[in-house]
């Protein structure tokens, strides 16, 4: 599974972002989300929620092998032990969503804990499944 | 004919909650006005009127079944 | 200090010295942020009689103890100081994102100082403060400079900022954020522009640590996903606060032509439904808000796009009601001209209203306006005498002033439709048959706003002829709504969504870790009042129940057209609302708290 955003509807709330720290470090901080609002203002005056489609790029660079797709449902996951804070997933992210915090050197990438779902009162984000099409991503 | 009745904010206090409709029975259909009229509820405070989640407007002919919601003013600001 | 900053950071601008203090448990306990902070701050710190735009008044920028928590609506923040519009505790709301970055950069309040010797910008970052040379910025507009100052330092910060009228100190400057929110209200951005201040610009990395993460998310959860359920979360998505435009017309409470009309004839033109179809470009939202009542649009004119936050209710009845810009399209362009130039669009759209009724009645002549011919319902106008005033030129240099200064010094009788109270213009409410709602007007602590209780469906509810028995639901309206300011968070959800209050006090509580019951947040909200009311007395040389007055027209003179046609207050019954007023709230005959009340609320 993964997420999918229909930017149309975003209103540029926060609190998809907002949750997401919450849910995760137990911490108000948007700035340790997994996802991201683009407000492109004063002109055209919209919104772009940039999240994770889970291409597992990162997974493909990186050389610890920190990064590992679940089973169950394709997301693929970060193993904090095992990362070295080294960076390659973070600049060979093609969508930008793999986030960097001063607190750790560990990125903060979305594991699909659906949290940020319900919290949207337009509807901006969705569940999808991970087609085949997506593998043959680069 | 049986309708659902309630109400929102103030409302509550004129018709009851509107999560909750009461259901109320009418002899004929009327304008919706004119049940507003009937519940002692004072002009101007109902601002928007749904049915079956849909916005209708005062003249509104209730039908069978119908589950109309009363919104009072928002504030502006 | 969970949940809080827990700094204060103060910027002498004088001196060029920044430093930080401690909050103190004192100061949370018994005006828990925002709003509350301000006035006790203000209070203490300003010497009686300090000259708003001089030096030794201050500004402050406070956010709450909410601000930037996972809580519905919880980006307000609060600027204070003291008014130049009434000489008395000001202060003004904006919504966006800046307290919550203001928090995330490790404070709950800036307290700006003394004047810096140039034009200045605030840069803040975590812990790195700097005041920077603004040369470039001056005398740009505020959505031009927010643009810049973004480009500059990166889309994260976010921005403050006056645009030209509050560099020209017009006495009814606003502070601007977000490319659309304003901090609108008594003169606020002119006092940051009479410090030489552009703007300020923040960016905070840091997190806030509250006691029961847990707790907190499960009562913000359960608390948005039964307000996403309520119709009016759709309506303020879809209109905003403009779907009560229409209602506010068929009520007969739309000011119009300088309030001598509570019924504007070409409201359906201005109303919500039309900007859906014409203007609006994104529903926008400020800061952990689930019902985006934001209506960024789009007008054109003289070939240009031009892109704007609104109109929203207020400006609708000021502009589009008040001095009767009775097109969509151009009250959009009004809306931006407005904001771009830095001016409240209450106070702007007043000024011009009460311009527009003075020029008419041959007050004003065309010497005066160098030729304008100013008219209501005419645009062009509207606009060069807005530049006028913003350029501080000819009658704008008085107009600049507001309208109370402006009728004093124009005469012929003008003062009695200059719709002021304490120096502040009204804003859109027609309140000569809802005395509820009139006497929220006189008494408001900042002068002629509505925010700290919008009572107008109370005299509907209970009929609005009635005089006896307003008073307790303005005084408690009064208690409930500033809650809000102090917590740094946005009423709507509230008043709209019916969230209820004992939420607010539940979530403080599991952020904080410091035990708020609701009595405790209203007997603050209570403390507040009274200190601003103390405030009020210190800096009034004659004080008397005089300064809770309406404008003469509400009490003189009939409504002209429209559902409240001929109807008129009496002075007689603005007497009789005050006297109750004063009684319920434990003050004495001339409006002053009595010993025992100060002493109930350890003043």
């Amino acid at each position: 599974m993964k997420l999918v955003a229909d930017s149309k509807k975003c209103t540029g709330c926060r609190l998809c972002m907002s949750v997401c720290s919450l849910v995760h470090f137990d911490e108000a901080n948007p700035k340790k989300a997994a996802l991201y609002i683009d407000a492109k203002f004063p002109e055209p005056g919209t919104f772009h929620t940039r999240i994770c489609d889970q291409c597992g790029t990162c997974a493909s660079v990186c050389p610890e092998e920190a990064i590992t797709k679940r089973d169950e449902d394709g997301v693929y996951i970060i193993n904090a032990e095992k990362c070295t804070g080294c960076g390659e997933c973070v600049e060979a992210c093609p969508l930008n969503v793999m986030f960097v915090h001063e607190d750790s050197s560990v990125p903060i990438k979305c594991d699909l804990c659906k949290e940020c779902i319900p919290v949207c009162s337009t509807k901006v984000l969705s569940l999808k499944e991970i087609k085949a099409e997506v593998k043959s991503k680069k | 004919m049986k309708i659902k009745l309630g109400g929102y904010g103030v409302l509550k206090n004129y018709v009851g909650p509107a999560e909750n409709g009461r259901e109320i029975d009418i002899a004929e259909s009327k304008p919706i006005k004119d049940i507003i009229k009937e519940m002692n509820i004072p002009d101007g405070m109902v601002m928007l009127i749904s049915v079956n989640d849909e916005q209708k407007n005062f003249d509104y002919l209730p039908q069978e079944g119908d589950d109309i919601k009363l919104i009072p003013p928002i504030s502006g600001g | 200090m969970l949940a809080y900053g827990g700094k204060i950071l103060r910027i002498n601008l004088s001196k060029g010295k920044i430093t930080t203090e401690n909050l103190s448990e004192d100061l949370i306990k018994n005006y828990v942020g925002g709003r509350g902070f301000a006035a006790r701050l203000l209070y203490d710190e300003l010497k009686p009689g300090v000259d708003p735009l001089s030096p030794d008044n201050k500004l402050l920028i406070a956010s709450g103890p909410l601000s930037g928590l996972f809580v519905p609506g919880a980006g307000k923040t609060t600027f204070a100081s003291k008014s130049p519009a009434t000489g008395s505790y000001g202060d003004s709301n904006v919504g966006g994102m800046l307290a919550p970055e203001i928090k995330y950069a490790g404070y709950d309040v800036i307290i700006l100082e003394g004047k810096a010797v140039q034009p200045s910008y605030i840069y803040i970052e975590n812990d790195k403060v700097e005041i920077r040379d603004a040369k470039k910025y001056w005398g740009r507009g505020a959505i031009t400079t927010e643009k810049m100052l973004k480009e500059d330092l990166g889309e994260q910060f976010q921005i403050a900022t006056i645009g030209p009228a509050g560099e020209k100190l017009v006495k009814f400057a606003c502070i601007s954020h977000d490319f659309g929110r304003q901090a609108g209200r008594t003169g606020v951005g002119t006092v940051m522009g009479s410090k030489n201040i552009k703007a300020i610009a923040i960016r905070g990395t840091r997190s806030l640590k509250m006691k029961d993460p847990k707790l907190l998310k499960k009562l913000s959860s359960d608390i948005i996903a039964i307000g996403q359920k309520h119709p009016n979360t759709k309506l303020f998505i879809e209109q905003g606060t403009a779907s009560v435009t229409n209602w506010s017309n068929e009520q007969g409470a739309f000011p119009t032509r300088n309030f001598q009309s509570g019924y504007f004839e070409d409201h359906k033109k201005i109303s919500g439904d039309v900007m859906i179809k014409e203007t609006i470009v994104t529903n926008k939202a400020c800061f952990g808000c689930p019902m985006a009542c934001g209506k960024y649009a789009k007008t054109r004119k003289n070939n240009r796009d031009y892109y704007v936050e609104g109109p929203e209710y207020e400006t609708a009845a000021m502009i589009g009601g008040d001095c009767a810009i009775g097109n969509i399209h151009d009250l959009t362009y009004a809306n931006w001209l407005c904001d771009e130039l830095g001016v409240d669009t209450i106070s702007g759209g007043s000024v011009i209203a009460f311009a527009m009724e003075c020029y008419e009645k041959g007050i004003i002549t065309d010497k005066d306006t160098g030729g304008v011919k100013l008219k209501f319902g005419d645009i062009d106008s509207f606009e060069k005498i807005l530049r006028q005033i913003v350029n501080r030129e000819g009658i704008g240099d008085l107009l600049a002033e507001g309208v109370r200064v402006a009728a004093a010094k124009l005469g012929q009788n003008s003062g009695k439709f200059a719709m002021e109270v304490k120096g502040l213009e009204i804003s859109g409410y027609e309140s000569r048959k809802a005395p509820a709602m009139l006497l929220s007007y006189m008494t408001c602590d900042i002068g002629g706003h509505h925010n700290r209780a919008w009572a107008i469906t109370h005299d509907i509810a209970v009929g609005r002829d009635k005089i006896e028995g307003k008073a307790p639901k303005v005084i408690e309206l009064q208690h409930q709504r500033p809650i809000f300011d102090m917590l740094g968070c946005c009423r709507l959800q509230w008043v709209e969504l019916e969230t209820p209050l004992d939420y607010y006090s539940q979530v403080l509580t599991a952020a904080t870790g410091i035990k708020f019951t609701l009595d405790d947040l209203i007997k603050a909200s209570e403390r507040v009042w009274n200190l601003t009311r103390l405030f009020l007395i210190r800096e009034s040389k004659d004080f008397s129940r005089k300064v809770d007055y309406p404008p003469a027209r509400f009490y003189e003179e009939k409504v002209q057209t429209g559902p409240t046609k001929d109807s008129m207050a009496t002075k007689e019954q603005v007497n009789q609302l005050l006297d109750e007023y004063y009684e319920f709230r434990g003050w004495d005959k001339d409006g002053r708290p009595k010993a025992e009340k100060l002493k109930e609320l350890g003043l």
